[in-house]
């Protein structure tokens, strides 16, 4: 087991077109970390630049006390497990699984040793005969994850490995991985962009964006505390809303709600200067269940979705001009449209409540919004604003 | 189930026409081996009953015009056939791989050298070759024939081997060096296995051009004794200019090998060309 530093790492495939932009990173001995974000963001470049299958352009990667900055990948001591898992098709399962200590001239009876045990650890004892084109997506990636396992790497890195499973087994293979991680305890870098997978499985995520590292943090910490806009809109599911807001005395406006932010929450913003304001949709309460001194506003709800346990409710909310194109620019991809908007081209706000909403009244529905659930943001850079009671926290 | 109409009786006489085109020369062939020269000349068409197998041991024992017992032809035939595709294979797909792989301006004037080679009509090189060989102390041997060939179909192998390695996954070859694998492990262990139909395809295609090829051993070895069987045969024609029998006998037993290889190796053919890799 090792640690990973990754010290100002840059990776430019053509001169002037960062796939990976000076990123400083440290993964400390036996943790799991999850590279997230949208694709193109350079998350598979940075675990292939751990892998060493691609050279940096500058910076150094070292593994544990080692630089192993230009050393080849059969000299780092690391094991990968690729997306689409990579499996040797002409090899049986047994073959794939014991390649790599073959490889690195292990006795035969210990290869065929460790295959077992790790046949026995993945539940693949029945197809140790079988050729990889013979199995199942999930017996396939479970084949990968042995050659990884019997190899007892430093580090493990995992490129996506559930991105080619069905929803139901992706959360059954989730859960798997972590019990192996518990279980064996090594250092592992796991690339996903699944947030949700980043929520669940990491002790720590990095969020990336265009190469640059966003934030790294333990997954409640990009949640609630988001260093800027763009980890504020990725993760969380249904994302954050965001719309534009002014102060005015003690009150902000923003999304056609108007409330007083007491000077805890308010961040060092001048009356009539805009800020951008973002609320998660769980952050919009019920009434019913809400504080008593939470604002409450009436809403037109456009559409419900009832998933049992919650219901999802959509309702437009009136902007400004250009607020929906300040909002794409700061929180979205570039090629992305805002993906809430209304037929009209009006922004739609999102809020989860738990179980079955008040009943409507008129096609319009009650919401309670807390000033402390609100996150501020600059409009121009999309950095956080900082509030007394963030820094506080 | 498909009605058996008047216009499905049209087509399979239209499938059968040219099978009767195809399968009555080879039955005049074999039929025509199997007669005595009476026999022939009185009936090219009826099948001798019963056959007589003479002719096969008369050719197979008799010397031709040419330097060379048809044993010693067949012989040099095989024995050429088997080096040049080995010859190929161990050139040509490391070639393949490396231009596949290494993503130059060398590269892609490699590839386009080669595909040069496919276009420009072998006839071409004949006479500059043929003095090189003479210069180099090569014309009239094995060795020279066999480097003739080699030269002649690298550029289709080189091709061949190129456009498959394109297509195959590199995270086959980034996994094993991932698991430790040198270069050359990779490339023979990984690699290679995985391009077995383009190798089978390579094989049947070469070994059928020089099992049967007569105008390049008649330039580099025709007279000396590393003939192959289409030259030998040739110089049956003119000690037997009427004695077909003989001749027809010949060309079965030069048949009878690669038919016999191709029965075994052509699903490989077809793979090579529409194969696809799951794993």
């Amino acid at each position: 087991m090792a640690s990973i530093a990754v010290r100002q790492i840059v990776k430019e495939y053509t001169p002037g077109v960062c796939a990976v932009d000076s990123v400083d990173l440290d993964i400390e001995d036996g943790e799991f970390v999850v590279l997230v974000g949208p694709s193109g963001c350079g998350k598979t470049t940075l675990l292939r630049l751990l892998a060493g299958l691609e050279r940096p352009t500058s910076g150094s990667i070292l593994l544990g006390e080692r630089d192993v900055t230009n050393l080849a990948p059969r000299d780092r001591d690391i094991a990968m497990v690729f997306q689409n898992y990579a499996l040797y098709p002409q090899m049986t399962v047994a073959a794939n699984i014991g390649y790599g200590l073959k490889v690195r001239g292990l006795p035969k009876q210990e290869v065929e040793a460790r295959v077992n045990d790790v046949a026995k650890l993945l539940g693949l004892e029945g197809y140790l005969s079988r050729r990889p084109s013979t199995l199942s997506g999930g017996q396939r990636q479970r084949v990968a994850m042995g050659r990884a396992i019997a190899r007892e790497p430093q580090v493990y890195l995992m490129d996506e490995p559930l991105s080619n499973l069905d929803a139901k087994l992706r959360v059954s293979m989730r859960a798997e991985l972590e019990r192996l991680h518990q279980r064996l305890g090594v250092t592992t870098v796991y690339v996903t962009h699944d947030q949700v997978e980043a929520m669940t499985l990491g002790t720590r995520a990095a969020v990336l964006r265009d190469g640059v590292l966003q934030q790294v943090g333990t997954p409640q910490e990009l949640y609630r505390s988001p260093a800027n806009v763009f980890v504020a809109g990725f993760m969380g599911s249904p994302a954050m809303n965001f719309a534009v807001g002014t102060f005015d005395g003690g009150e902000l406006s923003f999304a056609g709600f108007r409330l007083p932010i007491p000077e805890a929450c308010r961040p060092a913003v001048r009356d009539g200067e805009q800020v951008l304001v973002g609320v998660r949709p769980e952050d919009l309460l019920d009434p019913r269940f809400a504080p008593a001194d939470a604002a409450q506003f009436s809403v037109p709800v456009a559409v419900h979705d009832d998933v049992g346990h919650e219901t999802l409710l959509y309702f437009p909310v009136p902007s400004c001009a250009g607020e929906a194109e300040q909002v794409r620019r700061l929180v979205f991809e570039q090629e992305q449209t805002e993906p809430r908007l209304g037929q009209d081209g009006s922004r739609v706000f999102c809020a989860r409540v738990a179980g079955a909403p008040a009943p409507l009244t008129g096609g319009e529905l009650s919401v309670a919004l807390l000033p402390e659930s609100l996150a501020f943001f600059d409009l121009a850079g999309g950095e956080r604003l900082t509030t007394a009671r963030v820094l506080v926290s | 189930m498909t009605r058996y109409t008047k216009w499905t009786a049209l087509r399979e006489a239209a499938f059968w026409i040219p099978a009767i085109a195809v399968i009555l020369p080879i039955f005049f062939l074999i039929s025509l081996s199997l007669k005595t020269p009476a026999r022939a000349a009185v009936s090219g068409v009826a099948p001798q009953v019963p056959p007589t197998f003479d002719n096969y041991t008369q050719a197979w024992h008799e010397a031709g015009a040419g330097s060379v017992t048809f044993a010693q032809a067949l012989g040099n035939s095989v024995l050429t056939s088997i080096v040049v595709v080995l010859a190929l294979v161990a050139i040509g797909a490391p070639a393949g791989y490396a231009i596949a792989r290494r993503r130059s301006r060398l590269s892609s004037v490699m590839f386009g050298l080669f595909a040069l080679g496919l276009i420009l009509p072998v006839q071409l090189a004949t006479i500059p070759l043929f003095s090189f060989m003479v210069r180099a102390g090569l014309a009239g041997t094995r060795p020279g024939l066999i480097l003739a060939y080699v030269a002649f179909f690298m550029p289709l192998t080189v091709f061949l081997y190129t456009g498959f390695f394109q297509s195959l996954p590199r995270e086959y070859e980034e996994a094993a060096q991932v698991d430790g694998a040198s270069s050359l492990r990779v490339f023979a262990q990984i690699v290679l296995p995985l391009v077995r139909p383009v190798t089978g395809t390579v094989a049947i295609l070469a070994g059928l051009f020089v099992w049967k090829d007569f105008y390049t051993p008649l330039v580099f070895v025709g007279g000396t004794s590393k003939e192959t069987l289409p030259v030998a045969i040739y110089g049956f024609v003119g000690k037997y200019a009427t004695d077909w029998n003989l001749i027809f006998a010949s060309i079965v037993i030069a048949l009878a090998p690669i038919l016999l290889v191709y029965v075994f190796m052509q699903r490989y053919i077809i793979k090579g060309f529409v194969s696809t890799v799951r794993g």
